[in-house]
């Protein structure tokens, strides 16, 4: 199978350590930015068809197994609504522009506060070994936790996310993967990838009433 | 207009045929919750959408997709759903994902080809209040999205408490076409 990335893409991280679990072959093949505009990576099936969404392409190269695990589902989900779009773009301010924003900071606090919860004391996300929602996670975090030399104090206070993402980095699954999508560089191989990915759109704030419905539109930004 | 998130998870439940849970909103960006008894909840439409399919009593397990590919494709397009679909709602978001809509349905009956899915059920429900905005032309523009969706709302059971959309059957305008 053919995975269409460009060079230093968190996302594909997600493939390649579900390939490298799953023992399956996996052929990078690189895209050049400039004449994609669209989201990386992509995963080739077998079939010909094309998957798009790196979260279904972790899953399915790791063989579809946990499918039925419904947490699992509910940690994928959380992972690209609702992490995602307050994560991507504060990775690309402070890694990719290497300044911080606070106020993209404050959105991201409840997240992280939330997955730090759920890891208190905990190996792995979901049950007793790795599932497709430690790898899709692992890797959206990559760019914040993956030196540990830069991490900051905003961030080491979440023990419950520090521990368990160096657990993981451990793994060889997961060390080389890293070596393969970052060439061995690491984080500051990632800067243009993050640069040049689409920012996920946000959420949309509903109006509670139901009978303010018309007025919602204006609420937007 | 756009009816609420609960009001289509129970219509998703009444369609599989699932017993009616009780359905709740967290937060102001309102993700469904469904409770499934014993105090445990499920969060998110996508996660919600295949647990009911999964536990359908009257056989919607088999719009889950049969093949590891169906699968994977049917996860991709609940999450374009929950990701993009609910989130266009400025016009040229909306615009963007129509014609990247319309270019993939161009060849393909439903989302997975030749076989009713989640994943045209879920674009349904997702892309009706879209569908109810645009103009009689917009709707010739985007015509395989329009055949697609006309297609899925008189699928047996898909429509529910949605009001029917009216498409022309046959293109009026070819002038507007590529």
């Amino acid at each position: 199978m053919k995975l269409f990335t460009d060079p230093g893409n968190p996302h594909a991280l997600k493939a390649v350590i579900a390939s490298n679990i799953a023992g399956t072959v996996l052929q990078i093949q690189e895209v050049d930015r400039t004449r994609w505009t669209g989201n990386l990576p992509i995963l080739e099936l077998p079939s010909g068809r094309a998957i798009f969404s790196a979260n279904a392409a972790c899953r399915y190269l790791l063989g579809n197994k946990n499918t039925d695990d419904i947490t699992v589902d509910e940690w994928l989900e959380w992972e690209s609504s609702q992490l995602q779009p307050f994560l991507a773009p504060y990775i690309v301010a402070c890694v990719g522009q290497g300044k911080k924003d606070n106020a993209l900071f404050a959105a991201m606090f409840p997240l992280l506060e939330h997955l730090d919860k759920a890891l208190k004391d905990r190996q792995y996300i979901v049950g007793t070994s790795v599932t497709a929602a430690d790898i899709v996670l692992w890797s959206a975090l990559f760019p914040l936790y993956g030196d540990s030399t830069k991490i900051t104090d905003e961030l080491t206070r979440y023990s419950g996310i520090v521990d368990w993402f160096q657990n993981l980095s451990t793994q060889e699954a997961f060390k080389s993967a890293i070596a393969t999508v970052t060439k061995s560089k690491g984080v500051s191989a990632c800067k243009a990838s993050l640069l040049a990915q689409p920012l996920p759109l946000k959420p949309v704030i509903q109006s509670s009433p139901t009978k303010a419905q018309s007025e919602a539109g204006s609420t937007s930004s | 207009m756009a009816v609420g998130v609960e009001e289509e998870v129970k219509s998703l439940a009444n369609f599989l045929g699932s017993p009616a849970y009780k359905v709740t909103t967290q937060g102001e960006i309102k993700v469904p919750q469904l409770h499934t008894g014993n105090g445990k909840t499920l969060t998110g439409l996508a996660t919600i959408s295949k647990f009911l399919a999964r536990s359908s009593p009257s056989g919607g397990a088999k719009l889950l997709g049969t093949t590891p590919e169906d699968q994977a494709e049917i996860a991709q397009w609940l999450e374009y759903r929950v990701t993009i679909v609910d989130r266009s709602v400025e016009k040229k978001d909306a615009q963007a994902m129509l014609k990247e809509l319309n270019s993939y349905l161009l060849d393909k009956v439903y989302f997975l080809g030749f076989h009713f899915s989640l994943a045209d059920l879920i674009m349904y429900h997702g892309l009706h209040p879209v569908m109810c905005r645009l103009s009689f032309f917009e709707k010739q523009q985007y015509q395989n999205v329009s055949r697609w969706f006309d297609q899925v709302q008189h699928y047996p059971g898909v429509q529910q408490h949605l009001p029917q959309l009216v498409f022309l059957r046959n293109t009026l305008y070819t002038s507007s076409d590529h």
